[in-house]
This record gives structure tokens, C-alpha cells and sequence, in this order.
């Protein structure tokens, strides 16, 4: 009976994520619900309050507003911009070399900043006009610009990862560092990519001497803040100096205290960056909770066990089994949020892989791939649509048709990983 | 109704700062063997003010993630109808939270339960939730409300 109820959870769910209601509202909603239903209102009431209060509370979560905050000082602060810059000159001479420095700019961004949507609103208005300028097709320049931007959810810090570490417990620091070598593989694969279509069509990326007016001090300035506080934030972290929710706090004190000696930072911008990553921080940990809800209700159902100890008795190789959950995650991603998706599924699928053997932290690196392809993917590609939101002028279909070629490089990489996981369980291995 | 939310919205981003300087400043007096007594307890209570806070504004804002990939092809009359539903299961929702805010808050005051460390009480904290989230179920309730003038006007 409770299995029932746990399945029509589950279809209810579906159905009405489909009616534009927000998820974390919906999820919340419908685990009161069912727990209601197994137990009752009271109990219903009772585990919504406490999970509300649990995962607001959760010192372990306060992470997350605080590497948002980091993200959103570096973006006011024009960080990124001074990236870009550095990045252009030192891929000036390379074909489509705007390009690649847009997928540089975007690879250490993200370093700095775990939003794929900031860093696609400020690399489309930094790096756009550039390419523009330039002559570059705006499928190049555009799709560049969509698939670069989603360097963040891969490359720490990874608000996907927090979540994952959390949902799993598993240690955030070693997702972090699994993250790494994958982020810099998709960046290197991307910038193989540019070359290869820029190779194979010369009129796509125009080469002409570039008038760009930045000396080699501004490439050193540019790169520098970034890579210092990459370093403190990641290097407290790996040396197991401080617990995620301390380097988040150091990061974002660092990247304050750097704007404002740099004099990057006015009080108005700050207060901005402020306002904004308490709205975004919001937006998610009320995804959380309604998860946390939605969960509790699937526990009590015990639905996720049953499905686990079904799956691990099937006659079919473990190895099918896991590329079908992958194939799973990758449908979905393409038209469900991220953050929504890991929240939903995780629960589902996570006692599954474990049943199976997996090892957990590849499992993290590679469904948060498999997500970061939903979001340059249509019809829900969010990347795309934030560069289209700004570049009101380039069609949304040049934005998806420039998107792919770069999703044939993140398939490759989940190919990849699936092969050789040692290339995202190395680092971790080392970490005390 | 917006005044409101924006002014709940700046307490929650001077809950944000003070958070970061208090675990800054706790990690900096590590370096000589100190430590801010209570940190990890008052960064939790900062949390809630942080999510609770900007609730209002992030819902006023639209800012919440949903999916709205079916609802952008429906007719109009549908995508009011999706609207309503919305609006309506997001009230509920919040008058619950509400309503469960109070009585655990309550039940939380006159058992006075405390933090473990420096004894911070805890009930004013599920006071706040629930006076968040019944603003929450304004904002909706607002929206729902503009929702049906708009349709009149025409």
C-alpha cells in the first residue's frame, strides 16, 4: 500500500512539475502530503516544520549562500571581465582565438563562481560585443559563450556538489577536488573544438590582427586575483585546513576584500551582489527542503529500497544498468533544472548505484556531467537561454545549433569517465 | 507587499554578512588558538534568517525554479488556469508552514529548549519561519488577486 502511494507520489509529481508551479513549492507540497497519507496530518505538519527548519539551519548548508555570495561579489566586481581579457591575450594568435579565451575566461570564472547563469550573463556581454567586432559567427560566438558558461557546475565550487555531498554524505571537499581534472578536460575538449571548427571553416572566425588594448601586467592582474583566490579556498580545503562552510566564508570575505583594495567594488554593487545571492541562496534551499520533504515521504514508502534491492536482482550486467540510469539523467536534464533534477533523482537512484558497487564519488562527477549537458540542451538549455535574454539580437536556434558541437566534447567526456574513472578519483585519493 | 518583502530581503543579506564575518574572523582566531564560542550554532540561526528572510522577495521576484517548458505552449486561458493552480497549492503550502511554525515555535517556548552551546532559545527562530512564510502566502495571494483584475479589465 505504502509502495503505492510512494509510485503515485512520484507520477503526481511528474504531472504537476509540468503545470509551471516551483519545484521546491511542489515537492514540499506533495511530501506533506503523502506523509499525511502514510501517517498523518499531524506527523505531516510536524516533519514539514522540522525539515524547513533543518535545512535552513543546517550548518553543513550554509555553505551554499556562501560560495553564492563569493560568485556574485566576483561577478559585480567585474573579475570576470579582467579574465577575459587576460585570456585573449594569451590566445590572440590561435585560431578562433576569441573564442578560446571566452572558454578560458569561463573555466576560471568558474573556479571563483558556481553559477553557470552569471557566468553566462557576463561573459555574453563581456566576450559578445568582442566577437562581434571581430566578424565571428554568432553560432560560434554564442554557442562558445553557452557551453563555456556551464564549466560551472563542474568545475568547484559546485553548488551540484554541495547538494550531492550532502543528499549522499559524502565528503564535499573530495567532490570538489573530483571535480577538478573533469572541468579542465571539458575546457581543454571545448578549445579543441573551436580549433577544429575554425580549421575546418576559416570564414566562422575571421583572423585579423586584434587592436585589444591590454598589456602583459593586466594579463598577470587578471589572472592573478582569480588563481590566489582559487588557491585559498580549494588549498584550505585540500590540506583539511577548513570544512567546506569555512572556505566558502573565507572565499567570499577574500573576494570582498580584494574588490574593495582593488577598488572594484561601490557600496551599490555590493549591496546588489548581496540582495541577489540571498534570492538565489533562497531559491535553492527551498529546493532542498521541499527535496528533504519529498524525501522523507519516499523513505517512509520505502520505495526507493524496494527499487534498489529490485534493480540489483535483475538478470542484466551492472554496467547496462548504470548506462541506463545515465540515460535517464540525460533525458531528463533536458527538461528538468539541475539542481532539481540531482534532488529528485538522488533519492531514486543513489541506493541503487551504491547497491551495485559503485563507487560514490564517480557517480557524483559523473551525473553532474550528464546535468551539465541539460543545460545547453534544448527546450530547457537555461545557458541558452540567459545568452539569448541578453543577445536579443541572435535567434534562439543559432544559440542551440552552436551549442552542439561542444556536446559532442561533454559526451565524450562522460565516455571517458566512464571508461577511466582514476580521472576524477585520483585527486581525491591523495586528500587527507 | 513589495516594500515589505525587500525590507525582510536586507535583513536576510546583514544575516548573510554577519555570517561571513563571524566564520572569517572564528577561522583567523584559530591561527592563535581561539575560537568564537557558538559559531557553528549561530551560523545556523543566520541561515534561517538568510532563507526565511528572502523568501518573500525571491517568490515576488519569481525568482523560484519551475518548469515551465509545457506551460509556455498552453492557450491562454490554460496558462491562467496553471497559474491559479499554482498560486492556490502555493498558498496552501505556506499556511501550513505557517500554522506548523506557530505550534512547533510554541511548543519549543514553553518546554524552553535552547542550543546546546551558548543557549540561544530556539523558538523565536520558528517564529520567524512562520511570519516569512505567512508574507509568503500574501505575495501569492497578491498575485492571485492581480491575476483575477487583470482578467476584469479586459
Amino acid at each position: 500500500m505504502n509502495t503505492f502511494l510512494g509510485i503515485a507520489g512520484i507520477i503526481l509529481l511528474i504531472l504537476f512539475l509540468f503545470s509551471g508551479m516551483p519545484v521546491g513549492f511542489l515537492m514540499a507540497l506533495l511530501g506533506f502530503a503523502g506523509f499525511s497519507c502514510v501517517i498523518s496530518i499531524k506527523a505531516g505538519l510536524a516533519i514539514v516544520i522540522k525539515d524547513i527548519f533543518g535545512v535552513f539551519s543546517s550548518y553543513n548548508l550554509t555553505v551554499i549562500p556562501l560560495f553564492i555570495l563569493m560568485g556574485q561579489i566576483a561577478f559585480h566586481a567585474g573579475i570576470s571581465r579582467r579574465l577575459y581579457d587576460a585570456a585573449h591575450i594569451l590566445s590572440k594568435h590561435l585560431p578562433g582565438g576569441l573564442a578560446i579565451a571566452t572558454i578560458g575566461a569561463c573555466a576560471s570564472f568558474a573556479a571563483i563562481c558556481g553559477s553557470t547563469n552569471a557566468s553566462a550573463a557576463t561573459m555574453t556581454a563581456v566576450a559578445l560585443p568582442e566577437m562581434k567586432r571581430y566578424g565571428y559567427g554568432m553560432k560560434l560566438a554564442t554557442g562558445t559563450i553557452a557551453a563555456g558558461s556551464s564549466l560551472g557546475i563542474m568545475i568547484p565550487p559546485s553548488v551540484i556538489f554541495i547538494i550531492y555531498g550532502i543528499m549522499t554524505q559524502q565528503s564535499i571537499g573530495k567532490l570538489f577536488i573530483a571535480g577538478i581534472v573533469p572541468g579542465l578536460l571539458i575546457a581543454l575538449l571545448f578549445i579543441v573544438t573551436i580549433y577544429v571548427w575554425v580549421k575546418l571553416k576559416p570564414d566562422i572566425a575571421p583572423y585579423k590582427q586584434n587592436d585589444f588594448g591590454c598589456t602583459k601586467s593586466d594579463v598577470l592582474i587578471g589572472v592573478a586575483e582569480s588563481i590566489f583566490l582559487f588557491l585559498l579556498v580549494m588549498g584550505g580545503l585540500f590540506a583539511g585546513f577548513f570544512t567546506p562552510t569555512e572556505a566558502g566564508a573565507i572565499g567570499a570575505g577574500g573576494t570582498i576584500l580584494l574588490s574593495v583594495l582593488r577598488k572594484n567594488l561601490t557600496w551599490s554593487k555590493f549591496i546588489q551582489a548581496v540582495l541577489e545571492s540571498t534570492k538565489i541562496s533562497c531559491m535553492v534551499l527551498m529546493i532542498v527542503a521541499g527535496a528533504t520533504i519529498f524525501g522523507h515521504f519516499m523513505a517512509i514508502t520505502r520505495l526507493p529500497f524496494t527499487l534498489a534491492n529490485w534493480v540489483t536482482v535483475l538478470p542484466l550486467p551492472h554496467g547496462f544498468i548504470m548506462i541506463i540510469i545515465i540515460l535517464v539523467y540525460f533525458v531528463l536534464g533536458c527538461f528538468i533544472d539541475a539542481l532539481a533534477l540531482i534532488l529528485l533523482t538522488i533519492p531514486i537512484f543513489y541506493p541503487i548505484v551504491i547497491a551495485m558497487g559503485y563507487n560514490p564519488i564517480w557517480f557524483g562527477v559523473v551525473i553532474v556531467l550528464v546535468t551539465q549537458i541539460g543545460v545547453i540542451t534544448p527546450p530547457v538549455g537555461v545557458n541558452v537561454y540567459v545568452v539569448s535574454g541578453i543577445a536579443k539580437d541572435v535567434p534562439l536556434e543559432t544559440i542551440f545549433k552552436g551549442a552542439f558541437p561542444f556536446l559532442l566534447s561533454l559526451l565524450l567526456c562522460a565516455l571517458l569517465l566512464v571508461l577511466f574513472p582514476q580521472i576524477c578519483l585520483f585527486l581525491p585519493e591523495l586528500m587527507k | 507587499m513589495k516594500g515589505f518583502s525587500s525590507t525582510l530581503n536586507i535583513f536576510a543579506g546583514a544575516a548573510l554578512i554577519l555570517m561571513t564575518a563571524l566564520v572569517c574572523i572564528d577561522v583567523v582566531l584559530r591561527i592563535f588558538s581561539h575560537s568564537i564560542l557558538g559559531t557553528y550554532e549561530i551560523v545556523g540561526f543566520l541561515g534561517v534568517i538568510v532563507s526565511a528572510f528572502a523568501l518573500p522577495q525571491t517568490t515576488l521576484d519569481k525568482k523560484h525554479v519551475s518548469v515551465e517548458i509545457l506551460v509556455s505552449h498552453f492557450s491562454i486561458s490554460l496558462r491562467k488556469t496553471a497559474c491559479i493552480f499554482a498560486d492556490l497549492m502555493g498558498i496552501c503550502l505556506f499556511g501550513f508552514i505557517t500554522y506548523a511554525g506557530v505550534v512547533y515555535g510554541y511548543d519549543l517556548q514553553i518546554s524552553h529548549e535552547t542550543s546546546m552551546t551558548i543557549q540561544l532559545p530556539v523558538f523565536p527562530i520558528l517564529y520567524g519561519i512562520a511570519f516569512a512564510s505567512f508574507v509568503v502566502m500574501l505575495v501569492l495571494l497578491r498575485d492571485l488577486i492581480l491575476l483575477f483584475k487583470k482578467e476584469k479589465a479586459k
